[in-house]
């Protein structure tokens, strides 16, 4: 398949990504669960949407995107939710959930106010976490609005920063690696200055070949993710990202969802037997959120060199 | 490398000399060419008598039919000139003549197949080209010569991640046989290749899962289901490289 293919079958999949996603909704609501565990779970989830609708709205309207923020500022808007937002900072993302909602169009200055407060306590800051962590959480204050550190000198500290042979790397690890790529370049939208020549030498070098492994791998979420890191780098013209994106494209479950890391799925069949669907939703709820933020932020353009 | 072939080649004399008795011809064939390649000559000398009076015509002709390896007749190559076997082993693989052609030299890079192929699939290109290049032996005319580095390259890092010797031999070998042992993998391979001998000469990876296995199958003969295979995959890459 060519690109022009694929970017012609890339609304077909994605609008069938959607279709899941809005008939999982009850499942990102963390009222709907009895467990503490699920509740966290989902609102993790829930601020993951957000995150979604905030990157494909920037550039233009979509109806289903904002019709998707509306439902999950609902769910923000609980006063249940956000106390345990704002008691949980280092365990529920509570500051970008709102960043990301605000993004939306969506404004909460009752808990804009306590946000503030938590920040001026100077809790936040304290807070010891990895240094990819740490521009996530430089990421979202700049998306809240308020006032962030530079993050050149965080990105310098990153496990991607200093260049890592691959033959070592978990799983966790290239997390961390498209992660940071993910924020250090706001999803694609900025090519940090920061950016050495030797580091963009090795985001050619390193980014392709993990694309390939987990690609070959069927690891659905880390390949979208990849996907993603390629075009944010401008790593485009490598066959890794027109033919993952063709394989990306016919995986597609029958329900629109995609199947979750295969890994993860051994470690949950060990666990004791849960609802049927809630084990669909649990497993692929996230692999479909990474497919459609890979549509949204690094789609294949029909011109891009093979 | 000449070390860990001849610490290599003490571990599969000691197989040799406590196990001859018991082995089926195609272990018998993996002795002969690992004890050959790594210049145990007179144990290779014995395996191979061994051989040639048991079934070797049919061991060569399944090797063939099934696109493998011709142990008996790399075993021979392997075997110094005037030794007693080398001839004999030659005229009973004479009629084997190696195919020039290779599938898979076509735009592999517009396809799928680098990230899809199942690992049945990429063992079986390394041996078409393998047998194509009649083991390194002579050039292979490609078409699509870059494709083809790229994806041997990219298959060589995917399993050297995945830690997968077995899979790694193969590939290096491949790289080795095309012509690509420039390439930064190829020395991966090896690399990763020699890391995984231990104390007492075998190779094996992820050893830990491999005793897990034995102990849950009753039956099960590490040493020659495993170290055997494995061992002589890695000298035969080695001594490729």
């Amino acid at each position: 398949m060519d690109a022009v293919g694929i970017v012609n079958d890339l609304e077909l999949v994605e609008s069938r990504a959607l279709d899941w996603i809005e008939s999982s909704l009850g499942f990102f609501d963390p009222l709907t669960h009895v467990s503490p565990k699920r509740t966290v779970f989902v609102m993790k989830g829930a601020a993951e949407v957000a995150l979604l609708c905030s990157l494909a709205l920037r550039d233009r309207r979509r109806p289903r995107y904002a019709a998707l923020a509306e439902h999950i500022f609902g769910i923000f808007r609980n006063e249940a939710v956000q106390e345990h937002l704002i008691r949980n900072p280092a365990s529920v993302p509570s500051l970008g959930f709102y960043a990301t909602l605000r993004l939306c169009g969506f404004e909460d200055l009752r808990y804009r106010s306590r946000l503030e407060a938590l920040l001026r306590s100077g809790y936040l800051d304290a807070t010891e976490r990895a240094p990819s962590t740490e521009l996530d959480f430089i990421h979202s204050r700049q998306q809240a609005g308020f006032p962030a550190p530079d993050t050149a000198d965080v990105y310098r500290r990153t496990l991607t920063g200093h260049h890592p042979p691959l033959d070592p790397l978990t799983n966790d690890d290239v997390y961390t690696i498209t992660h940071t790529i993910f924020f250090t370049t706001d999803f694609g939208r900025i090519d940090p200055p920061f950016f050495s020549d030797d580091d963009r030498r090795w985001f050619r070098f390193a980014l392709p070949r993990l694309t390939a492994f987990y690609l070959r791998r069927a690891d659905w979420d880390l390949s979208a993710e990849l996907l993603i890191t390629l075009a944010a780098t401008g790593t485009t013209d490598v066959p890794e990202f027109v033919r993952g994106w063709e394989l990306l494209l016919k995986v597609q479950n029958e329900d629109g969802s995609y199947d979750g890391p295969v890994d993860k799925l051994k470690e949950v069949n060990a666990a004791p037997a849960v609802e049927p669907e809630w084990a669909v939703f649990r497993d692929n709820y996230h692999t479909t959120l990474a497919v459609l933020l890979a549509i949204v932020t690094s789609p294949p353009r029909a011109s891009v060199r093979r | 490398m000449d070390v860990a072939l001849d610490r290599a080649g003490g571990w599969l004399s000691a197989l040799a000399a406590e196990r001859a008795e018991e082995l089926s011809p195609r272990e018998q064939a993996l002795l002969l060419f690992g004890l050959a390649t790594t210049e145990r000559i007179d144990e290779a000398e014995a395996i191979a008598v061994r051989l040639l009076r048991g079934s070797v015509r049919g061991s060569v002709d399944e090797e063939v039919a099934a696109g493998r390896f011709v142990m008996p007749l790399l075993a021979a190559r392997a075997l110094p000139e005037g030794s007693r076997s080398r001839e004999a082993l030659l005229t009973a693989c004479a009629e084997w003549e190696p195919p020039r052609s290779l599938r898979w030299d076509v735009p592999l890079c517009d396809t799928l197949v680098p990230y899809a192929a199942p690992a049945d699939a990429v063992r079986e290109i390394c041996g078409e080209i393998a047998v194509a290049s009649d083991f390194g032996r002579r050039e292979l005319a490609l078409r699509h010569r870059g494709d083809l580095e790229r994806v041997l390259a990219l298959w060589t890092f995917c399993f050297v991640h995945e830690r997968d010797l077995e899979m790694v031999c193969p590939l290096g070998r491949a790289l080795a046989f095309a012509g690509f042992s420039h390439a930064a993998e190829h020395r991966d391979a090896v690399q990763f290749i020699l890391e995984q001998q231990r104390g007492d000469g075998h190779f094996c990876a992820d050893e830990l899962s491999v005793v897990a296995h034995a102990k849950t199958q009753s039956g099960f003969d590490v040493a020659l289901e495993v170290y055997l295979p494995l061992t002589v995959g890695a000298v035969w890459t080695l001594s490729a490289s």
